[in-house]
């Protein structure tokens, strides 16, 4: 190895620097590569999660299908107050908001059950056709839904004969088709009234 | 440590920088497959038979609801309650699928086949639940049957209140004035309504007579969908117990505990229906348990038992064809004995009497028909006569020298040993008419 007399620090100095900038160099293109390679996808962890939104589909779907079974569904598309021209409890044209409000019906607290406890909210809609088109009625409203909502449906059938409920879900003799100021309008002359869907849209707080 | 010199330094410094930033770069991969991963296992499957699920789904309940109309209302003969059924369903199909066709989604249901049965029917709710014409606690509602939906509403007019448990014991030991259906099927199952001392409500039993278990649940308003498992509407655990196999009795006891309504609906047709439930009750086929028509209760009409449709969806996704049968409260299987259409039993000529009789079998694998004729006490007369297939309808004599009272019993066999019985009491020269 040659001794290195004056001058000879001064170039291994630069050399040091220039490697130093390289390493440097080299690590920070590195980390921004790191950074930016990065998948970020609707599977990320975060109230958008699809997962959850599967989650939260699936459950509703099996809320609604046990709401089908024991009747549940039928007693709320019929908790009509024929007198008033609206559900039980509420003006004309409004609909449930508080949860002591929406525990009302069974169907509510089945939904109340199920959501509450994970921090989700539900809207719940009855919708109909007309002739002129498919309307919706309000049932349960307790929020605009964010953009990362999902709906899950089941149909129902109302026939002319079947009966309204009353606030604590015991059939009177108001018919459906005998009120006159049903929020669902007979479709047809034959037994049956409608075919009303019930649409339940779920969210996370 | 080495010496480490200047030189070696710089040279520990670059290699330590690739070193690092090969390690952020395995780390960025690492994350990236962890990520990939998640995606793959949330990745959701069939998600195009998620829909066409969901629409059979909604046609098994809009066709059973469909069911349950035409048999409460309109006329009292099958072929009319089938097609109000028809032009129902048709109307259900066509806004179902308006709402299917706004999702871009066809759907079609289409109308195949029915079976008819009968419903029997007590409307009145200030009635008891006895049959006509004597006040009888125990009798045969429908006997050898294959029943689904059963419902009740009750109202405990008289006896004194008790409890479950006391129910279980008095059931079990003796016959206790307590209002209860008995499901026979070899083995009986009892729903008992009673009123709860310590609630002052309703409650119902479940009581199971070859074990001696028994559950119960609280029905208020007296409500009882048996097969359903419902109490009020409520999920009641125990009736899931009540659940006969194949061909089974359905008796009440003390009826006249309550009033209130019922209606049941049974896979035999209304003819052979009545005269088995007032053989089963009176030991007679004449004397009607059932009123004429249907301004009196108890009644029965001709009733849509099951129906079968074909189910059609096609989406961008899937397309999905089935065929359903359904039976809204069926519980177990469907139907496989052999049924009487029609009998007849004539007094042509002096202890001489032609049996003319149609039979069918829902599964088309009948065997034979047999009638004996019973004397004294003794079989003096037998005639059969082999059969196949769906239906068969035909007419013999049985013939006898003994001097009457003759019971006439006609028994319709099919492959599988599954059997259904008619008797009839003749005596001498009672043609025509019911006799005493």
């Amino acid at each position: 190895m040659r001794r290195c007399s004056s001058g000879c620090g001064n170039v291994r100095a630069q050399a040091h620097t220039l490697e130093a900038v390289a390493a440097g160099v080299v690590l920070l293109a590195s980390v921004v590569f790191a950074l930016q390679v990065t998948a970020v996808t609707p599977l990320s962890a975060s109230t958008a999660n699809q997962h959850i939104e599967n989650q939260q589909l699936a459950t509703a779907q099996g809320v609604l299908a046990a709401a089908d079974e024991n009747g549940a569904l039928e007693r709320a598309a019929r908790y009509w107050n024929a007198s008033t021209g609206s559900f039980h409890g509420l003006a004309p044209e409004a609909s449930y908001t508080r949860t002591s409000q929406v525990k009302n019906t069974t169907l509510g607290r089945m939904l109340v059950r199920a959501f509450d406890p994970r921090g989700v909210i539900f809207n719940v809609y009855f919708t109909y056709q007309t002739t002129s088109g498919v309307e919706r009625q309000r049932f349960i409203y307790r929020g605009e839904a964010s953009d990362h909502a999902v709906t899950a449906v089941r149909t129902i059938t109302l026939y002319d004969d079947e009966v309204l409920y009353d606030a604590d879900e015991q059939p009177t003799t108001n018919t459906v088709n005998g009120t006159g100021n049903f929020y669902a309008p007979p479709t047809s002359t034959e037994g049956l009234y409608n075919v009303i869907r019930v649409e339940v849209v779920l969210w996370r707080m | 440590m080495a010496d480490v010199t200047t030189r070696s330094r710089a040279q520990m410094l670059l290699v330590g920088a690739l070193a690092l930033a090969t390690i952020f770069l395995l780390l960025s991969l690492l994350l990236n497959s962890v990520i990939y991963t998640e995606n793959l296992a949330t990745r959701r499957s069939n998600v195009g038979a998620d829909s066409a699920t969901t629409f059979r789904m909604d046609a098994r309940t809009g066709v059973g609801d469909t069911i349950e109309y035409a048999n409460r209302a309109g006329d009292r003969n099958y072929s009319s309650r089938y097609a109000d059924y028809e032009t129902n369903l048709e109307e259900w199909r066509r806004l179902r699928s308006n709402f299917s066709a706004t999702n871009g989604r066809y759907t079609n249901v289409t109308l195949k086949s029915g079976y008819e049965g009968t419903r029997i029917v007590d409307d009145n709710a200030s009635s008891t639940m006895v049959p006509l014409p004597k006040n009888k606690t125990r009798w045969t509602v429908a006997p050898d049957v294959k029943s689904r939906r059963l419902a009740l509403d009750v109202n405990v007019s008289t006896g004194t209140a008790t409890s479950a448990s006391n129910v279980a014991s008095d059931l079990s030991s003796g016959d206790p004035d307590i209002f209860r259906v008995v499901f026979d099927d070899g083995t009986r199952t009892a729903v008992a309504v009673y009123e709860n001392s310590s609630s002052s409500a309703l409650e119902l039993l479940v009581y199971d007579y070859a074990s001696g278990e028994y559950g119960s649940c609280e029905a208020p308003n007296g409500r009882v969908d048996v097969f359903r498992q419902l109490a009020d509407g409520q999920y009641c655990d125990p009736l899931s117990a009540v659940s006969p196999s194949g061909a089974h009795d359905v008796n009440i006891r003390h009826g006249d505990q309550v009033t209130g309504t019922y209606s049941l609906v049974v896979d035999r047709l209304e003819t052979p229906l009545r005269n088995s439930s007032n053989q089963a009750t009176y030991s007679n086929h004449c004397t009607a348990a059932f009123a004429a028509d249907d301004t009196s209760a108890p009644y029965t009409t001709p009733a849509i038992y099951s129906t079968t449709v074909r189910l059609e969806f096609a989406s961008v996704d899937a397309t999905y064809r089935t065929t359903e049968r359904v039976a809204p409260a069926e519980r177990g299987d469907s139907p496989v004995d052999p049924r009487f259409v029609s009998l007849s039993v004539n007094e042509t000529t002096a202890k001489n009497f032609t049996v003319t009789w149609e039979v069918s079998d829902p599964n088309g694998d009948l065997d034979m028909i047999q009638t004996e004729l019973i004397a004294g006490g003794n079989v003096t007369e037998t005639e059969s006569q082999s059969l196949n297939g769906s239906s068969a309808n035909s007419f013999y004599e049985v013939n006898t020298n003994e001097s009457g009272p003759y019971d006439i019993v006609t028994t319709v066999h099919d492959d599988a040993g599954n059997q259904r019985t008619l008797t009839e009491r003749h005596r001498e020269g009672d043609n025509p008419g019911c006799p005493p």
